[in-house]
């Protein structure tokens, strides 16, 4: 028994398992910058894994500089946006400046709420939704839960339930997956479209967490291979939908870390913004105590 | 300068020469808020702990500069601090220090004792290098008004703390109950070793990317020297055919390995095409990542 004890302990001794430092300001900014080697990224990445602090920290960053995808897409949006108006101003100050200055009729006056979040698009997000009381499903989740397989008996058990995440939108790039299966050894694939982009070595228990992490803003399908002595076997099996989640994408992840940041404790907005991003269980979680009605809006989805 | 071997961590000279560094590094950054008696002292033994592990590691290469390396390390331990008591003030940070590297209107220096300080450029640039984006070009805004108004050159934390009042970030503010935050404690139910915890750990493992795999396995040993693969198949937490496949490593050639263990990491670099010090890195975050994820600690 004590050489059994002993030799366990040597083991997680050999590994040597200790918590190491967080990634320097530098790496980080490496990291942002684009100019970390794929070593010091895979580094970053696999620790941001398991620490809220950096990857909040390293995604704040990433919002800050513009170096996430979406976000630099926005600014530059802005920017074409406002060079437009610009134009369109200076056309139209032209054009008054040369006709003939007509009667001017009164307008009705345009009422202009105060913002409360600094942000127009959340302020009309949470407006709407408290004059609707109800929040519609977004697009996105319909792609996301196809329909069985048209073959399918109606007794047919659906995997959709029972497998996780499927059929979601994610904010998290490296998700955690679990399955019903208890017994076995599984393999686990993820895919983006015929690309596998993902694999996990043999497992004994109903749980990978994926790795490397995935891009943001794709539609990730994913399988598991479940060994049993010499019989190989599906999860999800035919006819059964495929699995499918979408991980958030960069501009809107960036988002949600700002009014959590921001807003922590207005569950109203969070849950709004949730909703509009597709993350339904996070938006009923938001939802739930003080805005029931709206809540089981979303849950209906 | 001479060079300090994990052997001299046995001695207090080591110590003895680095407290006083730790002491001026906490007093200076931490001269504006107000630390708990028992906290600075938990940052300081912390900061003694570090350094100790530090030089223990045999893996590690020895210090060159010591008072240097310990003003870091001191540094680290406060950011740690930080960021666990006021996470949003850590992430203001981060954001000056990015301004502060990618706007040319203004000036860094490090000193010697690891100290940031900065300052307005006084001739116009013409690069015109800035960050695009609204933040990042209010708080620009910001930093350079603090530093047209008061003093030419700030240290970066004086900096954040200005730019934080003006911006409604509060600064950390800490208290005794903060002590547990710099030195997280072991699970109990995890500290003791167990089947369960050892397969537990194992999953882990196999989430981990397979370079870090790799890194960890193939050069893992016990005390003796001899690799740890073979101990982890008597102890039926996995076999090889599955080892093989862990590491995507042919069985034949697996087979051939098996004799072999452990690797160098020479070995290891040559196989995954990397630097030596990069396998050591990949492996230090694997360790990192087990530990988080298994909660446990050092």
């Amino acid at each position: 028994m004590n050489e059994k004890l002993s030799r366990r302990e040597s083991i997680a001794d050999a590994l040597g398992v200790g918590r190491g430092d967080h990634p320097s300001y530098e790496m980080l900014e490496q990291f942002v910058d684009g100019t970390a080697d794929d070593v010091m990224r895979e580094i970053i990445d696999s620790h941001r894994q398991v620490c809220t602090n950096c990857d909040a920290e390293l995604r704040d960053l990433m919002s800050f500089s513009g170096r996430a995808r979406g976000s630099t897409a926005l600014y530059r949006l802005g920017a074409a946006v406002a060079a437009i108006a610009l134009i369109i101003a200076g056309a139209v100050f032209l054009r008054r400046a040369t006709t003939t200055k007509k009667p001017v009729r009164d307008l009705p006056t345009r009422t202009t709420i105060a913002s409360t979040y600094g942000r127009e698009d959340w302020d009309a997000a949470v407006r709407t939704t408290l004059a609707r009381g109800a929040i519609e499903r977004p697009a996105i989740l319909a792609d996301l839960r196809p329909s069985a397989d048209v073959l399918r008996t109606p007794n047919t058990p659906d995997t959709r339930p029972t497998m996780s995440p499927v059929g979601a939108v994610i904010e998290e790039t490296a998700p955690l997956l679990t399955w019903p299966v208890a017994r076995g050894r599984f393999v686990v694939s993820v895919f983006d479209g015929f690309k596998r982009v993902a694999r996990s070595g043999v497992l004994r228990s109903a749980e990978w967490r994926v790795s490397p992490p995935l891009a943001r803003g794709r539609t990730y399908t994913w399988q598991v291979e479940i060994r049993r002595g010499d019989s190989v076997e599906l999860l999800p099996s035919p006819p059964a939908p495929a699995a499918l989640f979408h991980v958030l994408d960069e501009s809107d992840a960036a988002e949600l870390a700002e009014a959590r940041r921001r807003f922590p404790n207005d569950h109203l907005l969070l849950g709004v913004l949730y909703a509009r991003a597709g993350m339904q269980q996070e938006a009923v979680g938001e939802l739930r105590e003080h805005h029931g009605h709206i809540a089981a809006s979303v849950e209906h989805w | 300068m001479r060079e300090l071997s994990r052997d001299d961590a046995l001695d207090g000279d080591v110590v003895a020469r680095a407290v006083p560094v730790i002491e001026t590094v906490i007093r200076r950054r931490c001269r504006h808020w107000k630390l708990p008696a028992d906290l600075h002292d938990d940052l300081r033994s912390e900061a003694i702990v570090r350094l100790l592990r530090r030089l223990s590691d045999p893996e590690l290469e020895p210090i060159g500069a010591l008072d240097e390396y310990v003003a870091g390390l001191t540094s680290c331990v406060i950011d740690d601090l930080v960021r666990a008591v006021s996470p949003e003030w850590a992430r203001l940070k981060h954001r000056v220090r990015y301004v502060l590297n990618h706007d040319d209107r203004f000036q860094v220096a490090t000193l010697a004792g690891g100290q940031i300080r900065c300052s307005l450029q006084r001739t116009a640039s013409i690069d015109r290098n800035r960050v695009k984006t609204r933040a990042a070009t209010q708080l620009a805004q910001t930093m350079i008004e603090i530093l047209r108004e008061g003093e030419a050159e700030r240290a970066v934390d004086e900096l954040v703390s200005e730019v934080a009042a003006r911006t409604g970030v509060e600064d950390p503010i800490f208290s005794s109950a903060d002590r547990h935050l710099l030195s997280p404690a072991t699970s109990p139910h995890l500290a003791a070793e167990s089947t369960d915890s050892l397969r537990q750990l194992w999953s882990e493992i196999l989430a981990l990317p397979l370079r870090q795999r790799l890194a960890l396995l193939l050069n893992a040993r016990d005390a003796a020297g001899d690799s740890i693969l073979p101990l982890l198949v008597a102890a039926q937490i996995v076999t090889m055919p599955d080892l093989a496949e862990t590491l995507e490593i042919e069985n034949a050639e697996f087979e051939r390995l098996w004799n072999e263990l452990p690797l160098i990491d020479a070995g290891i670099a040559e196989r995954l095409q990397i630097t030596r010090q990069q396998v050591i890195n990949l492996r230090k975050a694997a360790r990192d990542r087990l530990a988080r994820r298994t909660g446990r600690s050092r």
